[in-house]
């Protein structure tokens, strides 16, 4: 089931830890973290970066918790 | 995935036989190895069951198991794309001569690379006995070629096809001390001059002078949880600039290290089974600062290299592959 995209948006705005989520998870979400916040304007394309991400990779809203 | 450490007749008869093949090992041994899938690197230091040791008589041979593998030499303007070519469902092990143009190409721009998340990458930055440096360069090989590169790097495509992909991890001592100022850089780089420690400008070089920084602790950031190091490597006061073994990252908030005490007993009480399997590589860090020659750091064995790769470039840091087929392999 895909992550639905407010988890996502959720977890690209804090700087929570994911503990449950896999390496590249982790390094790709601190990544686009860096680009929102230099630019707001980029979290459509993150989002949509760390959707296609975690559906390719098998991810749940647990990964992102 | 099975490690071993081989004679070079031993190593060409592996080779010889078809098996694929990620090897360390001085550079006058590499270079006898006859053409077959495989990719080699220089490291003449390497953790054992025995415990860490200097070797230039043996080679580090990890078997890879796979039915299908594809094995390239990348020129550096080729690095950004090597994820193009990978299976559908597989691994890739890159391999980048240290001090090398890739070496500060993959560093500096691999963490933009188009798929680098799509399906797990490892390796490792070759090296160099520590008194050679700066007198000989680190090489990589393409074993199909038997061709040595002191530049790009050298890629083994590994198809999973038919079984489960591995997966990455890394075991990292250090994690962020939380009396620690917050340090941020303007810009990537491997060498910095200005910091902004608690948000106000000051010089690094004085900044970790005049506050006694034990510098064999790494700079820490925390990626989503995943604690990534960057090494100090050189302090210049004169000049005002530290150099480091890992560009830091802009807007990245890295913090000191806390102190993870005796490096081998922690090193081992983190690990929680046996790594057998595992294909792992340790930084060459790790073995001077927790001085491993002679000391065990479980059964994770594998090179201690010059940089290590899990995705991107670490420090300081140990990687392993989990082999789909021993789940248990596992550190804490």
């Amino acid at each position: 089931m895909p992550v639905p995209p407010a988890v996502l948006q959720q977890t690209l705005s804090t700087k929570s830890d994911l503990s449950n989520a896999p390496l590249a998870a982790k390094m790709l979400v601190a990544k686009l973290r860096v680009k929102v916040t230099r630019d707001p304007n980029e979290m459509p394309n993150a989002l949509s970066e760390l959707s296609k991400f975690s559906e390719s990779n098998g991810l749940t809203a647990q990964n992102f918790a | 995935m099975k490690n071993a450490i081989c004679t070079v007749v031993e190593t060409a008869d592996r080779i010889k036989a078809g098996e694929k093949l990620v090897i360390a090992a001085d550079e006058a041994l590499l270079r006898q190895l006859p053409k077959g899938d495989w990719i080699g690197g220089t490291s003449v230091y390497f953790l054992t069951d025995g415990g860490g040791r200097e070797e230039r008589e043996r080679l580090f041979v990890t078997q890879v198991d796979a039915q299908n593998c594809v094995v390239k030499h990348l020129d550096q303007a080729d690095l950004k794309d090597f994820a193009a070519a990978q299976f559908k469902s597989g691994l890739t092990i890159l391999l980048i001569p240290g001090f090398s143009n890739a070496h500060q190409e993959y560093a500096i721009h691999g963490p933009g690379y188009d798929g680098l998340f799509d399906q797990p990458v490892v390796g490792w930055i070759s090296g160099v006995h520590l008194d050679d440096i700066g007198q000989v360069s680190p090489k990589v090989f393409d074993g199909t070629s038997g061709q040595a590169h002191d530049d790009g790097a050298v890629v083994m495509y590994v198809d999973a096809a038919g079984g489960q992909a591995p997966t990455v991890d890394i075991l990292n001592l250090f994690h962020q001390d939380t009396a620690s100022p917050t340090l941020k850089f303007a810009s990537s780089v491997f060498s910095a001059t200005e910091v902004f420690v608690d948000c106000k400008p000051v010089n690094l070089a004085q900044y970790i002078t005049e506050n006694e920084i034990n510098t064999q602790l790494p700079l820490v950031a925390n990626y989503s949880g995943a604690m990534i190091n960057v090494s100090v490597q050189n302090v210049d006061l004169a000049q005002g600039k530290v150099d480091f073994y890992a560009p830091v990252v802009p807007d990245v908030e890295y913090r000191l290290a806390a102190d993870p005490g005796p490096y081998a007993e922690v090193f081992a009480s983190r690990l929680t089974a046996e790594g057998t399997h595992a294909l792992s590589y340790n930084c060459i860090l790790n073995y001077l600062y927790g001085e491993l020659e002679g000391k065990t750091t479980g059964t994770f064995t594998g090179p201690a290299t010059f940089g290590e790769i899990a995705y991107i470039l670490l420090n300081q840091t140990m990687v392993y592959v989990e082999d789909a087929a021993h789940p248990k392999d596992k550190a804490a």
